[in-house]
């Protein structure tokens, strides 16, 4: 394990080298002063700070004033101190300390303090976390992600909300990650399957269960068990289907399709939708119940357009394991001007696109050439039909036209959504009537 | 805080620091140990100094 970085700001020289033989092992830093510990504290590094809340003859809870400063750099910090008035835990745990000591019991609080800090209770490794299992800079992301983290060891429940590409699997990954379960990560795209499919991906099913199943097969549940189930775009499941998940969530157990025995499975599960799950509730495509069951903690990943800082830290781990690319000033403000509706996964395609390219360097006109504008919404008055519409309306008629317009949409935001029904209902706010019957059209006509 | 409590609260810390200073001494090599107690007798005499404080304001 590597060393953890730690400050310990303490007036008292005995105390000091009392700390200094408890932490023995790690990186310790001290500060004796005020003055001192805010130069430390705005200059390093540091993953837990032990703050003395008294420091000087004189002095008037200083301590206090210094725990918002390490907070604000993401230090887990903790208070000891043998000044233990209601009102001052109050105010330090208000200012944001994470746990508060009364001096005397030090070796064993010490070793507490720090176990739980690697566990995840609070901290969790954040450089290495922000680094590389879940890329952000954003201080609300950040501190966003550190609080789901907190919750990765329980077997609460959890749902992800966010636009499609705003990193939910890359989350549900990193808390299956730090949850201590022994078990694999099972992911599951619930838009991805017809509902008959989907029941037998996520319950199994045994041989002879029907036509095409010639031997047994574990579904997801299974696959799951002392691991963590993932299920992305929950809105695309049916009310059947969620009742029968909900049953098999409750009582760990379930009937794989053609089994007469239950099977039974330890899986914890972590949900995403991209989808404003009220309305779901409100339209009643989202039982309640089964929401009830899922949503336990939920966490709402920001879009890329509302955390730019992430930008250039992302790009540079896109390209960490390739070519190294350098962006020219014009070029990077082109790129951060840019509005990525795509989030995440437009920008690694914008990379790879770029990074394919002969040049290190990127040019403004690179960059121009290889983003995609973004599509906001126009409230401008209507364009004139281009030539080839207005010609397929005056000899098919208007309603042809509109159904080959509509299908033409479909057609690209299931593209751009990598086929992804539930994104494209999301997208283009239509009904899934409309969106199989437009496909099912288009498969007529594709099949004449 | 009152400064009757100011000198209470330095009290305990020195008192806590020197049970704790205790505790560690035996685990210590003596180069440390040698370092480590004269910081302790500091903290007792500064406890004696403060218990003279405590003994003045609380004369009548």
């Amino acid at each position: 394990m590597d060393k953890l970085k730690i400050l310990v700001i303490e007036d008292d020289s005995l105390a000091r080298e009392v700390m200094a033989g408890n932490l023995a092992g790690q990186a310790v830093d001290f500060a004796a002063d005020r003055a001192a510990a805010e130069r430390k504290l705005k200059a390093g590094h540091y993953d837990i700070c032990f703050i003395d809340l008294l420091l000087g003859e004189n002095d008037d809870y200083s301590g206090l004033k210094l725990i918002p400063l390490a907070v604000a750099k993401g230090i887990y910090s903790v208070v000891m101190s043998s000044c233990d008035t209601e009102e001052t835990i109050s105010k330090a745990y208000t200012l944001g300390c994470k746990e508060f000591y009364v001096k005397g019991n030090d070796e064993a609080n010490i070793s507490a303090i720090i176990a739980r800090y690697l566990q995840g209770d609070g901290g969790k490794q954040a450089q290495t976390v922000f680094a590389g299992g879940f890329i952000t800079n954003d201080p609300a992301t950040r501190a966003l992600v550190t609080e789901a983290l907190k919750y990765a060891p329980t077997n609460l429940p959890m749902l992800i909300l966010g636009p499609s590409g705003t990193g939910k699997t890359t989350l549900a990954q990193l808390l299956h990650e730090h949850s201590g379960r022994k078990g694999d990560f099972v992911a599951m795209n619930c838009s991805a399957y017809t509902e008959e499919l989907l029941e037998a991906e996520l319950f199994g099913y045994k041989r002879g269960a029907f036509t095409g199943a010639h031997e047994n097969r574990k579904g997801k549940l299974a696959q799951a068990d002392k691991g963590t189930l993932f299920l992305d775009e929950i809105g695309a499941m049916s009310q059947t289907m969620q009742l029968k998940l909900l049953k098999a969530i409750e009582e760990k157990s379930f009937y794989p399709l053609g089994a007469d025995k239950p099977e039974y499975s330890d899986f914890r599960v972590i949900s995403a939708t991209l989808e404003d799950v009220q309305k779901l509730l409100a339209e009643g495509k989202l039982r309640f119940d089964f929401f009830q069951r899922i949503h336990g903690m939920p966490v709402t990943l920001k879009p890329l357009a509302q955390r730019k800082c992430d930008i250039f830290p992302l790009i540079a781990a896109f390209t960490k394991s390739g070519k190294r690319l350098s962006f020219e000033l014009g070029a990077k403000d082109c790129v951060l001007a840019h509005a990525w509706p795509g989030n995440t996964r437009e920008l690694k395609r914008f990379v790879e696109l770029v990074a394919a390219g002969a040049q290190g360097i990127v040019t403004l006109e690179t960059v121009q050439k290889y983003i995609t504008p973004a599509a906001a919404p126009s409230t401008a008055a209507p364009e004139a039909a281009g030539q080839g519409d207005y010609k397929y309306a005056v000899e098919n008629g208007l309603d042809a036209a509109l159904d080959r317009f509509i299908a033409g949409l479909i057609s690209r935001s299931l593209a751009e959504n990598h086929g992804k029904r539930a994104a494209t209902l999301a997208q283009l706010k239509i009904s899934k009537r409309l969106l199989y019957a437009t496909l099912a059209k288009t498969r007529a006509t594709e099949g004449k | 805080m009152a400064d009757l409590e100011k000198i209470y609260h330095g009290i305990k810390s020195r008192a806590v620091n020197l049970k704790a200073a205790a505790e560690l001494l035996s685990k210590y090599p003596p180069e440390r140990r040698d370092k480590m107690i004269p910081l302790m007798r500091e903290a007792a005499q500064e406890i004696i100094r403060l218990l003279g404080e405590v003994e003045a304001a609380l004369k009548p």
